[in-house]
């Protein structure tokens, strides 16, 4: 198993599709032909827009506080709290990763805003955000694909400002990557810059699952599937 | 209620912006936003009636459907473009003070934080409630709101964050405007926020979504 992966990832060879995408911008409701017109540009010039880059860096030295709910990765202590910790907490290894979709779609996005069609910038902002999601899909298949000769298998990906795991621990997180992974910075207020990108822990173990519905252990009211799941 | 202002109420609830918008498809071909407020004006009827019998209501009516989750974001967008449409022909009113703009609402993304969209549509629906939006932007220092709130002393301050890490800098925010400003009224609002934080960083009213903005401050002119 690689303990450090790094790729750049083409726009072509995300899964995402705009079936994935018109759900979350209502369905195909009376609007949604002005949402396949957004949609049929960004397909077509993701190549273009998108610099998307992601990996994993793979840590084996673990300690588990129960009482504390906390997880140490080497020396550094991450305050993971409950949802987090009991879904870790069988983790041989932690994979800690980050990915990017780059910096243009948020700034055309804001462009548009700027010039005054909200609509058409909140469209690519939201596709931004999807298409980081599904680059990470990829890593961690990746990740998946590299563990399954050693039978072992990951959990989902958990993140800071999810789960009750603030965001502040992004800093801890930050921390431990090697400095490979500088393509993505992160502020003093912890906003991940590009903004469109996204950091955290995957679990891997003998003993972790993979489960295919989460939102039910996740309490973020800053989610899109959740706001669907709501006006569903 | 006058059928033009029913039908202009109408078409910004449902996003028609004019005649030539292909949105909805069941007002294809129909007046839109922009020609029923210029036909409203031409007939007659008082602007300060077209705003309020029409074009706040029509806003109101999506912005209660998005908060209670029967209505997408895209849905309150495009309303509020036919809002535009429609607003563009009232300006001229507000600025000759033939209308009166019900007040000013002053709103930023709070310091270290870069996210607006949430903050945008607030603007967009308080704009539509009649209201002078003056937007600061984001990653706004305590500075920027001190220097809004002394041009515009009777402004109501808009705080938005999206994350648990600049929440906190609201409370700077909250306290630098308070040492100054005792009484100002203070809105906040975005993901991370609660009731119990509004209360306990001294701000005046924390809302959950637009609508519940815009109801705050029909409230605070009333």
């Amino acid at each position: 198993m690689k303990t450090i992966a790094v790729k750049e990832i083409s726009f072509e060879e995300l899964t995402l599709t705009r079936e994935d995408v018109i759900p979350l911008l209502g369905g195909e409701s009376d609007y949604a032909f002005l949402m396949h017109e957004y949609l049929d540009t960004l397909f077509e010039l993701g190549k273009q827009i998108f610099q998307i880059k992601g990996g994993y860096q793979v840590f084996d030295k673990l300690a588990f506080n129960q009482e504390r709910q906390e997880i140490t990765i080497g020396d550094i202590t991450f305050d993971v709290k409950k949802v987090v910790f009991n879904m870790l907490r069988r983790s041989s290894k932690i994979a800690v990763f980050v990915c990017t979709a780059g910096d243009q779609i948020h700034e055309l996005s804001r462009q548009y805003m700027a010039e005054g069609d909200m609509l058409k910038g909140y469209v690519y902002d939201l596709f931004g955000s999807l298409v980081v999601e599904s680059a990470m899909d990829l890593v961690q298949n990746s990740l998946k694909s590299d563990l399954n000769s050693e039978g072992l298998t990951l959990t989902n990906r958990y993140s800071p400002g999810y789960c009750g795991w603030t965001v502040d621990q992004q800093k801890n997180l930050f921390a431990l990557f090697h400095p490979e992974f500088d393509f993505v910075k992160l502020s003093d207020s912890c906003l991940m810059q590009p903004i469109k990108s996204v950091s955290g822990f995957i679990g891997i173990g003998h003993d972790v699952k993979y489960n295919d519905y989460t939102c039910h252990i996740c309490d973020s009211s800053n989610c899109l599937y959740k706001n669907l799941k709501k006006q569903g | 209620m006058n059928e033009l202002l029913e039908k202009l109420s109408l078409a910004v609830e449902s996003g028609k912006i004019n005649k030539l918008s292909p949105y909805p498809p069941a007002m294809r071909g129909l007046d839109g936003a922009d020609e029923l407020c210029q036909q409203a004006l031409e007939a007659g009827i008082k602007p300060e009636v077209i705003l309020n019998d029409a074009l706040i209501p029509g806003m109101g009516r999506i912005g209660k459907k998005f908060s209670d989750g029967k209505a997408f974001v895209p849905e309150m967008l495009i309303a509020a473009k036919a809002m535009s449409a429609a607003l563009k022909h009232i300006k001229p009113f507000f600025t000759s003070g033939e209308v009166k703009r019900k007040g000013v609402f002053v709103i930023g993304t709070v310091m270290g934080d870069l996210h607006d969209i949430g903050k945008n549509l607030v603007a967009m629906m308080i704009e539509g409630s009649g209201w002078e939006v003056i937007d600061l932007g984001v990653d706004v220092k305590p500075e920027k709101f001190l220097e809004a709130i002394n041009q515009h002393p009777d402004c109501v301050i808009g705080l938005s964050a999206l994350l648990t890490t600049t929440m906190v800098n609201m409370e700077t925010i909250v306290k630098q405007i308070r040492a100054q400003y005792p009484d100002h009224k203070i809105l906040v609002g975005g993901a991370p926020l609660s009731h119990d934080f509004c209360k306990k960083i001294g701000a005046t009213f924390y809302s959950s979504d637009p609508q519940g903005a815009v109801e705050f401050l029909e409230r605070s002119v009333a």
